[in-house]
């Protein structure tokens, strides 16, 4: 089979220095499905968003065909062959299938839109592909599987021989990812190659003829599908290539904190998000919840701080419910919450750190002079000895926020979060892009507090050595449900755990035990 | 009350919010908030006069006043979309600065600071009255008779709705107003579209603006669009920026107007008179989001139920 | 990233040094095309505030309520609600002090009080106004904007009509009320000027909003409100309260500046129109950048500038509305975030490169 597409020692370092892709190969053959896998951050996107010209790279070839290719933006890349589906559509949806895929090309004479030719053009490149929908229905009217057809369509109708799909099935029901499959193969037989990016081991396997792995920003292995089988892709995929062990003593959990019972949630295109889930932490000990992104452990984050609705159960803390509680109330019940988008949830940029600090305690008696006048003196006593403490690298507490490195700013919502006198600390993605530094001394916190205070913690991160080291127990979520239950992190390899985050195994409900 | 003529006078009212409105539905089409309108409007309404009175050419000034008011745009676009000033703060400056600076051009041209009514002789457009329809008894008297203006800003709701919906350009406003991260997947610029919706708001708000100063008077005057501008947005936001629609909310507001206009007959002040289609504004529009929150909250709970 | 900072703080200056050297290149070019002798006009804008003690106090007329709406728009900015209802407050809180005041300023009551009394219905009636918008956004999600210029003009009208029918004077030729009673007059400071006692009312308004800015649970909470509302809400703070509060405390500041002005500088009262005093006060907070320790600058500034333009009208003829220009132009620069962002940036990565180079020397 011939050579499509040669990714050739491809380098990307990002201007903060974090290196996304070093050395990076990738060889896609004409007609053929090829896997991309990896985890979280192990450069799939990156190297995806290079050949689809969104970024630009400092080492390494792109050879298509066997030519030099120079790929300066997306318009060229759809020039040159190569579509992309992403994993968030990007579509329009009070517009109709046709007038989304037409667009940018719109068929029509004097300016005016000609609908009728846009639903021909539509309807050819359906038949041809087999992909059918119907042209004249409105994409807010569709469901996901029939969405995602007409984000190929428009991949199609630019005549693309390359075609991306980033997490397909991500979205998808049991049923529709089958028809999505069928009509993957038909493409693949009609000459076109497909670049499948995807952690289900399963559909790699039932699809894919060749598999190309990376981790941690490198390749570090690819082969035919005939010499693998789940768990030597799990195998590859999951690893740490430098451990970072955390000196902690035991836990001694006491009475309960928080009490999750049979959680659900659909998401707004009602995809079941969280399915049914239990389990409890009590003082004193860190439980993490280990996962691929997107199999819910952010959404059961976002429901027990009060971000997210609770469609189905209920969720304790300290005995009382939280459901259909406004945030304020389910900080004055004792949780605090680490964001995953600090910018937008975790602080104000423009705003000095002692207003970020004080954002939740202001209003508190401790702080006020009179009754009305805040306590200035106390305030700066109180920040100071914060930043002390948290060692945030800045002028002085008057400096706004956004002047901060993005592992200071970290440190500021950190130091608020870890002083709010909550019972329940929610810790979502704390360390992601932040410096070695921080993130040791974030995770050292995180023990520290659970140890000496008694508070309980919650740990969501896709970060393999924060959640086995951190971690005292460890649940594992897989497509919104638990599927493992370690009551000793450090007791886990990671190839085990590898293995259930990737559904290669599941756990029985005896296996797992009590969760509380 | 000659209900007759009631309805003459809400229709002659309803002209310039027609153009205000669908100026509005543009940019938010496009996804903007739009609060300059004002602005457009007496740039293009002191224009229009001006030049008819310089050039004594009807064709020239509503030329001019329509490139007044693009050129006003094109200012709201640079400041907003490339000094990155907060739309909105954008709007309320230029609708406060053109006041001024209308006057002030007035002041340069004619030495008159109030209206330039006696000192310019510019031009107006005239009334028609619609052969065959003025002889229909009742309608006749209602839609015959209208500035030019008038008639077309009916032509204009069609234009805008042609535009929106059956158009590339309208297509591609929809899209970058809906998702434009759809858009420039595709090689659609998010900015150039923004600055042609409004240079588009720029051209039907000239109408509107001119309708002022060349159709229902026949002169500028100091703040002569007096709010008109909002009035029309707030018919937009009624609507949900329906082009259609807007225009038929518009006519809420000419109502309103027109109404005004009759409590002159029964001897209510001027003042009270003046006043009073603001107030009305402010009680529409806390109905109609009272109602819409209502219904939104049943529909909550039939949701949950 | 002292280094940093102290280039931003160098930066803002210049940006705003840069938008007045724009805004006033605007008005030499209006001076030089419409007037016949242009550097005697020069001299007349830019001098003519100081030139005697009569103009300077003109200045401080204007100075005294530019510190009152200045400082209640600080609230308005910073809550990033724009509630525009200044103007409208403004008109409306003169009327009706004047009503009071003309009805019973000469039945004995003592002035102290009646000046207090009054100014306090000032503040009650911005407050009061300046409910309706708030509570239209917050409860209903009616854009506070479009209501609060609905009610700019509903509440001018208002004003005029209430002139004519409750106090009127009939025996001037303009419209204007009855003439105001000297006991609730401000005492002039400096006499035959318009520099009177207001100017500590404004002074204490200044501080009163600083304290509430930074010295206050409130302040926090609608600072933070504006910079960003989901962290706001994230962190537990009461949205609703900070903002409706932030816009009552705010129009009622205006309400105050309408009172003041009214017992400060005039006879009687003879507005017919907007006195454009509202709009003035957001570009007061514009130029403070949202601080109230600024709002003295701003409003200094605003104030020399207006009645720089007023000279010049007097002497030129040239309208003092190139000032309305003049003001656009400013807020449209100051605020507008990126203008010369482009070159700061520059500057910042050129310094820290340096700064680098240095360190590893």
């Amino acid at each position: 089979m011939a050579e499509v597409l040669r990714m050739q020692n491809i380098t990307k370092i990002y201007s903060n220095g974090f290196m996304a892709n070093k050395d990076v190969n990738l060889v896609v053959n004409e007609g053929e499905i090829h896997a991309l896998v990896g985890e979280n951050g192990a450069g799939k996107t990156t190297l995806m968003k290079i050949l689809f010209g969104m970024e630009d790279f400092q080492g390494g070839q792109i050879l298509l065909d066997g030519k030099d290719a120079h790929i300066s933006d997306p318009l060229d890349a759809i020039a040159k062959g190569i579509g992309m589906v992403h994993q968030h559509f990007m579509q329009v949806p009070s517009l109709t299938v046709a007038e989304n895929v037409t667009l940018g090309m719109e068929p029509g004479k004097g300016g005016m839109f000609d609908h009728r030719q846009a639903v021909k053009m539509t309807q050819e490149i359906s038949d041809k592909y087999q992909l059918k929908v119907d042209a004249n229905a409105r994409i807010a009217d569709m469901g996901v599987g029939l969405r995602q057809k007409v984000e190929i369509l428009k991949a199609l109708i630019r005549n693309c021989r390359i075609l991306i799909l980033d997490e397909p099935t991500a979205v998808l029901t049991p049923q529709e990812t089958k028809e999505l499959f069928v009509q993957l193969k038909a493409l693949r037989d009609s000459g076109i190659s497909i670049i499948f990016i995807s952690h289900k081991l399963e559909e790699v396997m039932e699809l894919c003829s060749r598999v190309t792995v990376l981790r941690a920003g490198r390749t570090v292995g690819g082969d035919v599908i005939e010499n693998l089988n789940p768990a030597s892709i799990s195998r590859m995929m999951v690893g740490r290539d430098v451990v970072l062990k955390i000196e902690k003593e035991a836990a001694k959990p006491t009475e309960t904190v928080l009490e999750v019972s049979g959680v659900s949630r659909r998401s707004k295109e009602h995809v079941t998000v969280v399915d049914d889930v239990s389990f409890g932490i009590r003082r004193g000990e860190i439980v993490g919840i280990a996962g691929v992104e997107g199999n819910g452990q952010n959404d059961v984050a976002e429901m027990i701080a009060g971000m997210a609705s609770i469609d189905h159960g209920d969720i304790q803390v300290n005995g009382k419910s939280i459901k259909g509680k406004k945030i304020r109330q389910i900080r004055e019940q004792g949780v605090a919450y680490i964001s995953e988008d600090r910018m937008t949830h975790g602080c104000a940029a423009n705003l000095p750190i002692r207003e970020n600090i004080m954002a939740d305690r202001v209003h508190s008696k401790e702080y006020k002079k009179f009754g009305i006048f805040t306590d200035t003196k106390k305030i700066n006593q109180h920040v100071e000895e914060l930043i002390r403490e948290y060692e945030v690298s800045c002028d002085d507490a008057s400096q706004p926020v956004r002047m901060l490195s993005g592992g200071n700013i970290q440190k500021v919502i950190v130091a608020r979060e870890f002083t709010s006198g909550a019972d329940l600390i929610i810790a979502n993605q704390p360390t992601r892009g932040i410096d070695v530094g921080t993130t040791e001394m974030i995770r050292k916190t995180l023990v520290r507090k659970a140890r000496e205070e008694g508070v309980a913690t919650l740990l969501v991160s896709s970060d393999l050595n924060e959640i086995l080291e951190v971690s005292d127990r460890l649940l594992v979520m897989k497509d919104g449900k638990i599927v493992a239950h370690f009551r000793d992190a450090s007791q886990v390899s990671e190839d085990l755990l590898g293995e259930y985050m990737l559904g290669v195994k599941a756990m029985t409900a005896e296996e797992m035990g009590d969760l509380l | 009350m000659n209900i007759v003529k009631f309805l003459y006078v809400i229709v002659r009212l309803t002209t310039p919010l027609i153009y205000g409105t669908l100026a509005a539905s543009i940019t938010f089409k496009a996804g903007l908030q739009n609060m300059a309108v004002e602005s457009m409007m007496l740039a293009s309404a002191l224009t229009g006069v001006l030049v008819s009175a310089y050039t004594q050419n009807i064709w020239i000034a509503l030329l001019a006043g329509v490139l007044a008011s693009v050129l006003i745009t094109l200012i709201i676009s640079f400041c907003a979309f490339v000094l990155k000033c907060d739309l909105y703060l954008v709007g309320i400056a230029m609708n406060t600065g053109l006041v001024g600076a209308t006057v002030f051009t007035m002041f340069a041209f004619t030495g008159s600071k109030a209206n330039t009514a006696s000192v310019l002789p510019s031009l107006a457009v005239g009334t028609w009255d619609v052969p065959i329809l003025k002889d229909i008894p009742i309608l006749g008297d209602i839609l015959s008779g209208h500035s030019i203006f008038t008639y077309f800003a009916f032509v204009a709701v069609v234009l805008v709705w042609v535009l929106i919906y059956k158009t590339k350009i309208g297509l591609r406003i929809r899209s970058v107003g809906e998702n434009p991260l759809a858009a420039e997947s595709v090689g659609i610029s998010s900015r150039k579209i923004y600055f042609l919706s409004f240079a588009l708001s720029g051209v039907l708000s000239a109408f509107g603006g001119m309708f002022m100063s060349m159709g229902y008077l026949s002169w500028f005057a100091r703040d002569m669009v007096a709010g008109r501008g909002m009035i029309a947005m707030s018919a937009m936001n009624i609507a949900s920026g329906e082009p259609v629609g807007s225009a038929a909310a518009a006519f809420m507001f000419g109502a309103a107007d027109a109404f005004a206009n009759q409590m002159q007959l029964w001897g209510i002040p001027a003042e009270l008179i003046s006043a009073f289609p603001y107030f009305v504004t402010i009680f529409i529009l806390f109905v109609m989001s009272a109602v819409r929150k209502g219904r939104d909250a049943a529909g909550k709970r039939h949701q949950a139920a | 990233m002292k280094e940093t900072r102290r280039i931003e703080f160098f930066f803002e200056i210049f940006r705003i040094v840069l938008a007045l050297a724009i805004a006033f290149g605007f008005t030499f070019i209006c001076i030089a095309f419409m007037t016949d002798d242009p550097l005697e006009a020069l001299k007349a804008f830019a001098l003519g505030p100081f030139s005697n003690m009569r103009r300077f106090g003109q200045m401080m007329g204007k100075f005294i309520p530019y510190l009152l709406v200045g400082s209640g728009m600080c609230f308005i900015y910073a809550a990033n609600r724009f509630n525009m209802g200044g103007e409208g407050v403004y008109l409306l809180s003169g009327c009706i002090v004047t009503f009071i005041g003309v009805n019973i300023g000469d039945s004995g009551i003592p002035h102290v009080l009646l000046v207090v009394l009054l100014m306090a219905v000032g503040v009650a009636i911005g407050a009061g106004a300046g409910l309706i918008p708030a509570l239209m956004r917050e409860k209903l999600g009616v854009n506070e904007t479009v209501i609060s210029i609905m009610l700019n003009y509903a509440l001018m009208y208002l004003s005029t009509f209430l002139v004519k029918t409750l106090m009127v004077d009939p025996n001037i030729s303009y419209l204007g009320s009855k003439p105001l009673p000297d006991n609730m007059k401000l005492t002039r400071l400096v006499p035959r000027t318009n520099i009177h006692s207001g100017l500590f009312v404004g002074l204490l308004a200044v501080v009163v909003v600083g304290v509430i800015f930074y010295r206050t649970s409130l302040g926090y909470s609608i600072r933070i409100c504006g910079s960003n509302p989901q962290f706001a809400k994230a962190s537990g703070i009461n949205m609703t309260s900070s903002l409706v509060l932030a816009q009552v405390i705010g129009l009622g500041l205006c309400g105050l500046g309408g009172a003041v002005d009214i017992m400060g500088i005039y006879d009687r009262y003879v507005w017919a129109g907007f006195t454009n005093y509202g709009f003035d006060g957001m570009l007061v907070a514009v130029l403070a950048r949202k601080n109230p320790w600024l709002v003295p600058l701003g409003s200094f500034l605003l104030a020399y500038m207006r009645t720089g333009a007023s000279i010049l009208n007097y002497s030129t003829e040239l309208p003092f509305e190139f000032v309305d220009i003049m003001q656009a132009i400013l807020v449209l620069l100051i605020a507008g975030e990126h203008f010369m962002a482009g070159f700061k940036n520059k500057i910042i990565f050129s310094a820290s490169k340096a700064k680098n180079k240095k360190e590893a020397a």
